[in-house]
């Protein structure tokens, strides 16, 4: 076990919920943003860019491109050896994200069309979801495509990390004991 | 292109970053405060600031239960808001932890992941609070 603790495969670039947790921010500030300067344009645009089937992956060229780069700025800040197996994992993950943001707006894309069909609640110009409803699955598409891979794989290094709490305990009072 | 401003909800982040941790601030040093506690950074060292965050989420929360949204999207939403919270918490949590044990407490990193995640709190509840806005005003003009 200490042999597998202590060998170089495992010595990967340490993420941090911090480090995400600033790119998410800014990207759902910049939403906001882009919301208020285009107040109507903005979802039009999203709504068309749905219509057209072309959302979701560029949603998800979007994230991946953007979480892949995040690492690399992580691994170069601090030094450490990027490998090929965190990088996948990331992307994966960021593609089951959008995927499953993908089925609940599909689900609630239908749902609006079974109910304007069935009941005729809504007189909207088109069928389907609605342009509010796209907006806020798309923000929290996007936070969530960049703060829950990062978060996940911080969870799997903390498990990695505390196979051993002893060694970890004995570490940190000796730092305790220098200071 | 006409440029909306969103009121209600720069209103209410602007009165949340003043109350919670500027009037926090100014009225630790007007107790007399001074010296190495002078600062936030010094004042929320041990990861305050990550509660606050937890505290930031529960109102929008509250008010995504009384908008017109769907059901899934209020849900959702809710799940996302209250996970940063509660990571953001945890900042707070494992520095306590980390103290109550007995170890060294690494003060700068308490201090960098406590404002980083508030900063994602404050960053998703606003927008969460403008899109509340948009959908109640600019559609209705």
């Amino acid at each position: 076990m200490n042999h597998t603790m202590n060998s170089p495969r495992l010595n990967a670039v340490k993420v941090r919920l911090s480090d995400s947790a600033v790119l998410a921010g800014a990207v759902s500030l910049l939403y906001a943003l882009a919301l208020i300067v285009c107040p109507r344009a903005f979802p039009e645009l999203l709504q068309r860019v749905f219509v057209w089937g072309h959302f979701f992956p560029a949603l998800t060229v979007l994230l991946v491109i953007t979480n892949e780069i995040l690492l690399v700025v992580i691994s170069r800040r601090r030094a450490q050896r990027l490998g090929l197996f965190t990088p996948v994992c990331l992307a994966i993950l960021t593609i089951a994200v959008v995927l499953d943001f993908r089925l609940l707006v599909y689900a609630a894309d239908a749902q609006a069309q079974l109910s304007q069909l069935f009941l005729r609640t809504s007189s909207g110009a088109r069928n389907g979801i609605s342009s509010d409803d796209l907006l806020v699955y798309t923000h929290l598409a996007m936070v969530s495509g960049i703060f829950l891979p990062y978060l996940l794989v911080r969870v799997t290094q903390n498990y990695v990390s505390d196979a051993n709490p002893a060694q970890h305990d004995t570490k940190a009072r000796t730092a305790v004991g220098a200071q | 292109m006409r440029v909306w401003i969103p009121i209600g909800a720069l209103w209410w982040l602007g009165s949340y970053a003043a109350f919670g941790v500027f009037a926090l601030w100014l009225l630790w040093k007007r107790k007399g405060g001074t010296g190495l506690a002078s600062s936030p950074r010094k004042l929320f060292q041990r990861g305050e600031l990550g509660l606050f965050g937890l505290l930031v989420a529960v109102p929008v929360v509250l008010d995504l239960r009384r908008s017109d949204l769907p059901t899934q999207l209020i849900l959702t939403n809710t799940v996302i808001l209250v996970f940063s919270g509660l990571m953001a918490a945890s900042a707070w949590l494992e520095d306590y932890s980390r103290v109550s044990r007995g170890l060294a407490s690494p003060d700068h990193r308490t201090w960098v992941d406590s404002s980083k995640l508030l900063f994602l709190v404050l960053s998703v509840a606003f927008t969460t609070e403008v899109l509340l806005e948009h959908s109640a005003e600019v559609w209705q003009r």
